[in-house]
């Protein structure tokens, strides 16, 4: 096992920039996730580590030692591809065995590898199988049994799970996490589907054009994002968005009607000025009367929750509630506690989280 | 009424059965199209020397012969020297074809080279297909001359190699650039170098391709006639030569000549059952299904 460090890289292709000065520790033992909508230069980054891509500027260190000069071939790093790359003209034992065999490992010591592997992921009947003749969730085990019988430093994932239909990723998504949690190796896992990099990761990195957003765990990432990207990208629904003016008294206004501000934000430095408020569906709090008046227009439900479109002026706001009972066209009120709004920056988007020392606070309040 | 009974009759509507006799028909008629000359071939090697100059023509032998077989395998004769010949001119021309053609075309595949430059070197490499045969034919034999190689089983396969070679870099090019590079580079990261990858991985795959430049490389070197004519006219010479040189000053040898080419067919056609059967194993083998 190793620990993967990222120092400035970039990686340009012709004048655009597909990864600009990327730094990024991946600590040893630990399962990172490269989070971004397509094209936003995660599985560039990916092959720059596989040593697929070379690096237009910067560098990669796998175990403090920079690896430019090593080919892929003796990175000892296994990936499994969004198509699996199966050879398919080896049987499954073979696609196994061949890495070990190019090492010159011993016969014996392979085949109990692979027979130890092929238990572990439960293929252990397909073993004398070809690639054709197996499912698209066993040919995910079988691609994921070919690197893990290597025992490599790092494991790289490449959307490993999009390939497969919903139910199977599910069921695929807990299994990959298990096994990763008893392996306890080093992998680095792309994907653009934020369930995937929540529920499975120790830290999540989010990626957009190119640049990274934010390195945190998922809860703090879900919490505390640190720009309007981050904060709609992650979240389903995604947050709601609002721009609202900040008061003389530090309170904001949205459209007419003022809300609270977080108590714990100095936002003395926007007073007079445009300000995004933003809040998550399920933080929106139905209220008897009073707060900001809504018409409800759709509501969705989703089995144990329900989604609620609300008209609120001229833009939508979705709310996730599990136990409400409303009919469209109903006028209702909702409130917004402070504690749940996040504040951006209206020009630069980033999060407004200048906090306020304790005694300012108390002044403010 | 009366469709009503045939249905019930046959199980199917007459239209339906009028129409497929028409494809039956059609299928014959392309068949007989293309088999006629063969067929005719074949006929004459078997027919009487005295039946060749009558009129009108006689198509079906009065009686079937086999001298003109015996003829040309007669042991004064050199058939079988040609044969060899033939032999081995298609076979090495074929093996080295497949090999440098193969080599050279996954380079310019997997050769990070600007667009502009792999497609100004593939459009070279046909360049030698664009004018007529004839017109390299002269090239040859002054080149062959010149290397002191006029009339040896190297010339003709040096030759051959030059016209079929674009062609197999051709085809495998095609086949190397929609091969999914993921294949590969999960090679490289399972610690392949370049070699490895090619035999190992690449080669398997591109079997079915192979195999296809392969039989029409063969076919061409096998029945290549101009080139092999001017430089490889006597102790080189290969089958297509020999059956032109029953065309004497003294008259055209019709029955020998017919039965050597009936028998020149032979080799490939049996080479072409052979390959056809892998040929259609391997395009199942490399198929991955989405």
């Amino acid at each position: 096992m190793a620990e993967v460090e990222l120092r400035k890289l970039t990686k340009k292709f012709r004048d655009v920039s597909a990864v600009s000065e990327l730094n990024l520790h991946i600590h040893d033992q630990e399962f990172m996730s490269l989070l971004g909508p397509s094209g936003c230069g995660k599985t560039t980054t990916l092959n720059m580590i596989a040593g697929l891509e070379t690096p237009t500027s910067g560098q990669i260190l796998i175990d403090n030692r920079p690896v430019a000069h090593i080919p892929a071939s003796q990175r000892d790093i296994a990936m499994v591809f969004q198509n699996y790359a199966l050879y398919p003209h080896m049987t499954v034992y073979r696609n196994m065995a061949f890495a070990l065999k190019i090492r010159k490992v011993p016969k014996d010591t392979i085949d109990s590898q692979i027979r130890q592997a092929a238990q572990v992921l439960n293929i252990e009947p397909l073993l004398d199988r070809y690639p054709r003749q197996l499912s698209g969730g066993q040919r995910q085990r079988v691609a994921l049994g070919r690197a893990i019988v290597r025992d490599p430093k790092v494991f790289l994932l490449d959307e490993p799970l999009s390939n497969l239909d919903a139910v199977l990723r599910v069921q695929m998504r807990a299994e990959l996490k298990l096994l990763f949690n008893r392996l306890h190796a080093t992998a680095v896992y792309v994907t653009h589907d934020q369930s995937e990099a929540m529920t499975m990761s120790d830290r999540v990195a989010i990626f957009s054009n190119g640049t990274l957003q934010q390195v945190d765990t998922p809860m703090n990432i879900y919490r505390a994002p640190a720009n309007m990207f981050v904060a709609s990208f992650v979240g389903s629904p995604p947050m709601n968005f609002m721009t609202a003016i900040v008061t003389e008294d530090c309170q904001l206004m949205l459209d007419e009607t003022a809300i609270r501000a977080p108590s714990d934000i100095d936002l003395r430095a926007y007073i007079g000025k445009p300000i995004t408020v933003g809040i998550r569906p399920e933080d929106v709090r139905f209220a008897a009367s009073g707060g900001l008046s809504a018409v409800v227009a759709v509501i969705e439900h989703l089995g144990a929750s329900q989604l609620i479109y609300l008209r609120v002026n001229e833009r939508l706001i979705v709310v996730q509630t599990d136990n409400a009972q409303f009919t469209v066209d109903e006028t209702v009120f909702i409130d917004f506690p402070p504690s749940s709004l996040y504040l951006f920056d209206e020009d630069t988007g980033r999060a407004v989280r200048t906090l306020l020392t304790p005694s300012l606070a108390g002044v403010q309040s | 009424m009366t469709t009503h009974s045939t249905e019930l009759q046959t199980g199917r509507p007459l239209g339906e059965i009028l129409r497929q006799a028409a494809v039956v028909a059609l299928i014959f008629l392309t068949v007989f199209a293309v088999t006629i000359p063969f067929i005719f071939l074949f006929l004459n090697s078997v027919k009487p020397p005295d039946e060749f100059m009558t009129n009108p023509v006689v198509i079906i032998p009065s009686r079937f012969t086999l001298e003109h077989y015996q003829a040309i395998f007669d042991p004064n004769e050199d058939t079988l020297r040609f044969l060899f010949n033939s032999l081995v001119v298609t076979s090495v021309t074929t093996i080295i074809s497949l090999m440098i053609g193969s080599l050279a075309a996954y380079s310019l595949a997997r050769l990070k080279l600007p667009l502009s430059l792999t497609t100004l070197i593939a459009f070279l490499f046909l360049l030698v297909r664009f004018y007529p045969k004839i017109t390299t034919t002269l090239p040859y034999y002054i080149m062959m001359r010149n290397g002191h190689l006029l009339d040896t089983q190297f010339a003709v396969i040096l030759a051959h190699v030059g016209l079929t070679l674009p062609f197999v870099v051709w085809l495998m090019l095609v086949f190397f650039q929609e091969l999914p590079k993921e294949l590969e580079q999960s090679a490289m990261l399972d610690g392949c170098g370049p070699w490895r990858r090619f035999t190992q991985v690449i080669l398997p795959l591109t079997a079915p391709a192979l195999l296809t430049a392969g039989i029409l490389t063969a076919l061409l070197s096998w029945n290549e006639f101009l080139i092999a004519s001017s430089i490889a006219p006597n102790a080189a010479k290969t089958l297509p030569v020999r059956v032109s040189s029953f065309i004497t000053d003294k008259g055209i040898l019709w029955g020998p000549m017919s039965a050597m080419s009936s028998i020149i067919v032979i080799p490939m056609m049996l080479f072409g059952l052979f390959a056809q059967r892998y040929l259609v194993r391997g395009l199942t083998l490399g198929a991955v299904k989405g």
